[in-house]
């Protein structure tokens, strides 16, 4: 298996340079400084700028020296909106909002939908069933963006108004859903993340649930479950144990292909609940043209995206024997 | 594309049915929407009319009177405009040399871009929408409907910015998926049907692709297109930033697509068809096209309704950023993001947002009935999966 991810990650080698190379290249497709800087400057400033942040020199070796501090994990340049910070410190500090809400959406979203799923597989063609795939495609019709007002309205900002007009805003107010916002810290967790966590799952829950489904219609019609039937085992025996056993595979590849999403994070929350993580900050230096940020980033991502592949392919012959990883 | 099995099939299935019915309809009213007598989707009454709510009152065609037309009527202002456009016509008719000639045709397309008073009223109207607006006038005069959507913060009417939002909404929708049709299903059908390292190594590139995270290299590159040069550069060649999104949209979502498509095509090609028509000694180009491909249609088509819906969707979200299509454009995303950030605040107009986000839903819940009555036609084992 070690020679296997070892020959996996070879190869992804001369693919992710080239990813690189075609991200920076992009990126300096239109004057970088110049754009930075804006309309109302002149020639001298954006010369100077240019040789301070060492984009005067030929491609070829800033895409050297790029690579270089990136095998060393080196993030060191300089911001250049923010002066005196450092790319690793925007990293250090949207980590950790980023992950806070992106680990606990993407566990809830998984157990309720492969629940969910399984529960609408069992009952499959009644009433029951028919209605949870009814909702599930609504869920799935249904903009995000409807989504989060929605919750920021009424499960946020109405409750919030009632605190605050009962003389419950320091007992309360506090601890309830905030309508928006971020401060660090544990005790701070359910006031600020908990209500974009629960939108999340929400928005994920009709594909998932839909996706679990199909995954576990599949399985009940095969040799094994009519076999444990027959020799007895209970209904939930068969459900919990013996299917969910056999459905593992899709289950682990679904879940994998968004674990690259808890660090990338969900930008469109991030953006609406104003939370300082990954997302928010990429945006914000596209916007600013703070090219060191964008470049790192975009790198990292990247390299997320393929080493999770990798991961998808190695849990495979983990969870199924009978996959050899050749 | 559709046996007649599936058709009938289809046909049983009462919500995939009219499903197709709704969508339909909606394609030929998005279509006919300038006929329709609609307020002007984009100029409002900015006085008497921010944020009015749903009402019954019938509405005139022109609200305001700071646009000059001659006696506030669109008629008027159009037979003045016309009456200018012959005059200067026939001044280029009597045009002494070829110079002069020239400079008065300039003059008179520059005079058909300002002077044109539908540009003031909708937001540069094509040929035929300007043909399909004067239809309306003459059917309609200027009476228009009331604004039983209500107005939003520019008092500008929302069921006709609903309206004309469709149109954008729904070609982002089409033109993106059949953009990824037509990448996706070439490429996918020439590595399935080329097998051997041609097939692992174009396949090895979608791998390659899938492990970019697009959201990224879209809001990056429509960034990087709205940078003045190219702007201007774009705009020589007739391309707007609307038409940059179609194509780009499409460029990413083909990736699914090929992948589906050399699929089918790996599972058809052993089928005896194919080892008839290769008996016959026909081209393989025209196996590949003329016999295999027919036979991937349909799960081509389904894919195709399910890819629809999430780039509407996408397109919604690239205009929360303010990366999707500009003012004064309209389309559903940026309707529903309107309506949000003026709920936000205390007092709720609800309005502007609801109709956007429901008609947009309920558009959306069509088009995935649709793809999974079509799924089940085409494959009556899947049925109730």
């Amino acid at each position: 298996m070690w020679a296997y991810v070892f020959r996996r990650l070879i190869y992804n080698i001369p693919v992710y340079l080239t990813i690189i190379f075609v991200v920076m290249a992009l990126l300096r497709v239109n004057d970088p400084v110049y754009a930075f800087l804006g309309k109302n400057t002149t020639q001298e400033d954006i010369d100077r700028r240019r040789e301070e942040f060492g984009l005067d020199r030929p491609f070829l070796t800033q895409y050297g020296e790029f690579l270089k501090r990136l095998a060393f994990f080196d993030f060191s340049q300089e911001s250049w909106s923010r002066r005196g910070r450092k790319v690793s410190d925007e990293i250090a500090g949207a980590v950790i909002p980023t992950l806070s809400l992106t680990i606990p959406a993407l566990t809830l979203t998984s157990l309720i939908s492969i629940f969910v799923g399984m529960i609408s597989a069992f009952f499959r063609g009644r009433n029951l069933d028919r209605g949870l795939v009814f909702f599930a495609v609504l869920g799935m019709s249904i903009s995000f963006l409807v989504y989060i007002i929605l919750g920021q309205y009424f499960i946020a900002y109405l409750p919030q108004k009632y605190f605050e007009s009962h003389d419950m805003k320091e007992t309360w107010g506090s601890v309830w859903f905030a309508i928006q916002g971020y401060e660090p810290g544990l005790q701070h967790w359910f006031h600020y993340i908990m209500l974009p966590v629960l939108i999340s799952v929400i928005v994920a829950m009709g594909y998932d649930t839909r996706f679990y489904r199909a995954v576990m219609v599949e399985e009940t019609g095969r040799d094994y479950i009519v076999t444990a039937r027959s020799k007895g085992a209970t209904q939930s025996k068969i459900m919990f144990v013996h299917m969910l056993r056999n459905a593992l595979i899709p289950i682990v590849t679904r879940i994998m292909i968004t674990l690259p999403f808890l660090i990338t994070g969900s930008i469109l929350l991030e953006m609406y609940f104003n939370i300082p993580g990954m997302g928010k900050t990429l945006i914000t230096a596209i916007n600013e043209k703070n090219l060191p940020i964008i470049e790192t980033f975009t790198s990292l991502f990247a390299g997320l995206f393929i080493l999770s592949n990798i991961l998808t392919d190695v849990l495979y012959a983990i969870v199924d024997p009978r996959v050899r990883l050749t | 594309m559709l046996g007649q099995d599936a058709f009938s099939r289809l046909k049983k299935n009462r919500w995939a049915w009219n499903s197709g019915i709704l969508l339909l309809a909606l394609l030929v009213i998005a279509f006919m929407t300038p006929v329709l007598p609609l307020q002007s989707p984009i100029h409002g009454d900015l006085q008497d009319r921010r944020f009015e709510s749903p009402n019954f009152r019938v509405q005139r065609l022109i609200q305001t009177t700071d646009l000059g037309f001659p006696d506030d009527s669109l008629r008027a202002a159009f037979r003045q405009y016309q009456e200018q456009l012959s005059a200067l016509d026939e001044r280029v008719a009597q045009a002494d040399s070829n110079t002069d000639r020239e400079a008065l045709i300039q003059e008179r397309r520059r005079m058909a871009e300002t002077l044109n008073p539908l540009n003031k009223l909708w937001h540069h109207p094509s040929a035929t929408t300007q043909l399909l607006l004067r239809t309306r006038l003459l059917l309609f005069g200027e009476s228009c409907l009331p604004s039983i959507f209500g107005c939003d913060d520019q008092g500008r009417d929302v069921l006709a910015r609903v309206f004309w939002g469709s149109r954008v909404s729904l070609t982002v929708g089409l033109v993106a998926a059949l953009v990824s049709l037509l990448i996706g299903v070439t490429y996918g059908a020439v590595a399935g049907f080329a097998g051997g390292w041609v097939d692992s190594l174009m396949m090895r590139l979608v791998d390659t692709l899938y492990s970019i995270p697009f959201i990224f290299v879209v809001i990056f590159l429509i960034t990087l297109l709205d940078a003045e040069e190219w702007k201007n550069t774009l705009a020589t060649w007739n391309i707007d930033r609307t038409a940059i999104f179609y194509v780009m949209i499409g460029a990413i979502y083909w990736l699914t697509m090929a992948r589906v498509v050399r699929g089918q095509v790996l599972s058809l090609k052993t089928e005896s068809f194919v080892e008839a028509a290769t008996a016959i000694g026909f081209p393989r180009r025209r196996i590949l096209f003329l016999h295999l491909l027919p036979n991937t249609m349909g799960v081509v088509l389904v894919y195709l309704t399910l890819t629809i819906p999430s780039v509407i969707l996408f397109e919604a979200f690239l205009s929360f950023l303010g990366m999707g299509v500009s003012p004064p454009d309209v389309s559903w995303g940026l309707l529903v993001n309107e309506g949000l950030q003026v709920i936000t605040p205390i007092e709720t107009k609800w309005w502007i947002a609801a109709f956007p986000s429901l008609v947009m839903s309920v558009t959306l819940l069509a088009l995935n009935f649709l793809g999974d009555g079509l799924r089940d036609a085409l494959d009556p084992k899947l049925k109730g999966r």
